[in-house]
């Protein structure tokens, strides 16, 4: 018969690191202890994650937070993933994407405003099913996570997905959220077309800061000199790719702290017709990932 | 503010559009939320990002939850899947050093080394195994609450806790080398 001693105590542990047991239990974990070095490893697993020591977030961090929870909830529009998905689908799926990123400071922070409503971009849901390639997890081949059969699918968002409606139909389509259109609206700067050639003079990209393959797509980002700016564009330019409904677009998540409008041009070319889809994306905040597009284009 | 009304109400009002409950919810989680990422992301920076999409996938997905599990709970799984998919994300082209070293205007703290060996720890456990230690020894779910979220026995969830903690402290005490950064030119 087993002892009292001798009976794992791992259901209990966690009770025992917060002190929420009675004394005569207390008692009876810390003697098993002292003879389980399972249960003991147990207790070091634990007390490894409760021991982390961190500053709760300041009133400015939780504003930041906050804000981009509101716009990009606000931004919510049913229909727009299912009408990104027929259209581009086919042709990302085989695509050579090329980013480029662009800084328009002065182009487009103050000329032409209007004040027609940005109604929102399009939402991915990352509906991707189940999470899988886990970060260093040497286990993802065999074990990914269960998702309950008929409950709601927990997978982590995608902030916002690449899209290329147009500014019509962005406008023609309602916010759905709690917010309405008044709450957080951005007004769309203007709407503009370039010619691919003319972007490098027109924003003044001088020079490849950065370029990764993966996964047979390559992409490009050219940065101005600045390197301030510099790492702004990459930020928003990695954005951009991050959240491309494309799962084989390499993907990066970053801040950047400038107060003013930056534009991404960002293109992708159909392999099969050789055809270069082109558009561009402009925000307006201290965040690229969170805060609302302010400029958008169709494909040119 | 409605302090009186449970999770599960003011999530109904939100979907309703009701703009308080919105921040109602906001004010009533946040900090569980965080605090779970900033283990989870090792930095302060990306905890906030992850706290962030967090809670955004929770609101778009609001008329997804059908009330058989609690809210905390569901929002609390919605949180690890959030920082694992940003974790992914950021895996494939910068290491969590030079994000963290970076200073973009947030709270630098002193314990920074201890966050990343448990993030990265983290990391190595099986989703399953993270997923469960993480809803029962931070968030406090009991048992029966992630078997029922989770769609597995009670054993089950016994087991992966079990031994994600077990794994945890070996990794903790004997950390696996660092994988070069296939992105790293």
């Amino acid at each position: 018969m087993t002892s009292p001693e001798n009976a794992h105590v791992s259901d209990d542990l966690a009770a025992y690191v917060s002190r929420d047991l009675t004394e005569t239990r207390r008692a009876h974990i810390y003697a098993h202890l002292a003879i389980c070095e399972e249960c003991s490893q147990e207790l070091a697993g634990i007390m490894a994650l409760r021991a982390v020591d961190f500053e709760p977030m300041t009133g400015p961090e939780r504003e930041h937070v906050t804000t981009g929870v509101r716009s990009a909830v606000t931004e919510v529009r049913p229909g727009v993933l299912e009408r990104w998905g027929r259209r581009m689908a086919p042709a990302l799926g085989a695509a050579a994407l090329v980013a480029l990123a662009v800084v328009g400071y002065a182009s487009f922070s103050g000329s032409d405003a209007t004040d027609s409503p940005a109604a929102g971009h399009a939402d991915s849901e990352a509906e991707r099913g189940t999470l899988e390639d886990q970060a260093g997890d040497p286990e993802q081949g065999a074990a990914r996570s269960n998702a309950a059969p008929g409950a709601a699918e927990p997978h982590a968002a995608e902030p916002e997905a690449a899209d290329t409606l147009n500014m019509e139909a962005d406008q023609a389509s309602g916010s759905t959220s709690a917010f309405g259109s008044a709450g957080g609206a951005i007004p769309v700067v203007q709407e503009r077309r370039f010619a691919l050639a003319d972007l490098g003079d027109l924003f003044g990209a001088r020079r490849m800061r950065d370029n990764f393959n993966a996964s047979g797509n390559d992409a490009a980002l050219f940065a101005a000199d600045d390197p301030a700016i510099a790492t702004t564009m990459e930020a928003c330019a990695r954005t951009v790719i991050e959240t491309s409904p494309d799962p084989v677009v390499p993907t990066y998540s970053a801040h950047f702290t400038a107060d003013d409008v930056i534009v991404i041009a960002f293109a992708w070319r159909d392999e099969k017709s050789g055809a270069m889809t082109f558009m561009l994306r402009g925000w307006r905040g201290r965040d690229c990932g969170s805060v609302s597009p302010i400029y958008r284009t169709g494909p040119l | 503010m409605v302090p009186e009304l449970s999770d599960r109400e003011l999530l109904r009002n939100f979907v309703a559009g009701d703009a308080a409950s919105f921040d109602a919810l906001m004010r009533r989680h946040e900090d569980r939320i965080f605090g779970l990422s900033m283990r989870m992301m090792g930095n302060r920076h990306d905890a906030l990002d992850a706290t962030q999409e967090a809670f955004i996938a929770a609101f778009k997905n609001a008329t997804k939850f059908k009330g058989d599990a609690q809210f905390s709970t569901w929002l609390y799984r919605i949180a690890i899947n959030a920082c694992t998919d940003l974790l992914r994300r950021k895996k494939r082209l910068v290491p969590t050093e030079e994000v963290e070293v970076e200073d973009r205007g947030y709270r630098i703290e002193n314990d920074v080394p201890l966050r990343i060996d448990l993030a990265k720890a983290l990391a190595q456990l099986s989703p399953d195994h993270r997923e469960a230690v993480l809803l029962h020894d931070v968030g406090g779910f009991p048992y029966e609450d992630i078997a029922g979220l989770t769609g597995v026995e009670l054993g089950t969830v016994k087991s992966r806790i079990s031994r994600g903690r077990k794994k945890l402290a070996q990794l903790l005490e004997h950390p696996a080398p660092r994988a070069p950064s296939k992105e790293a030119r």
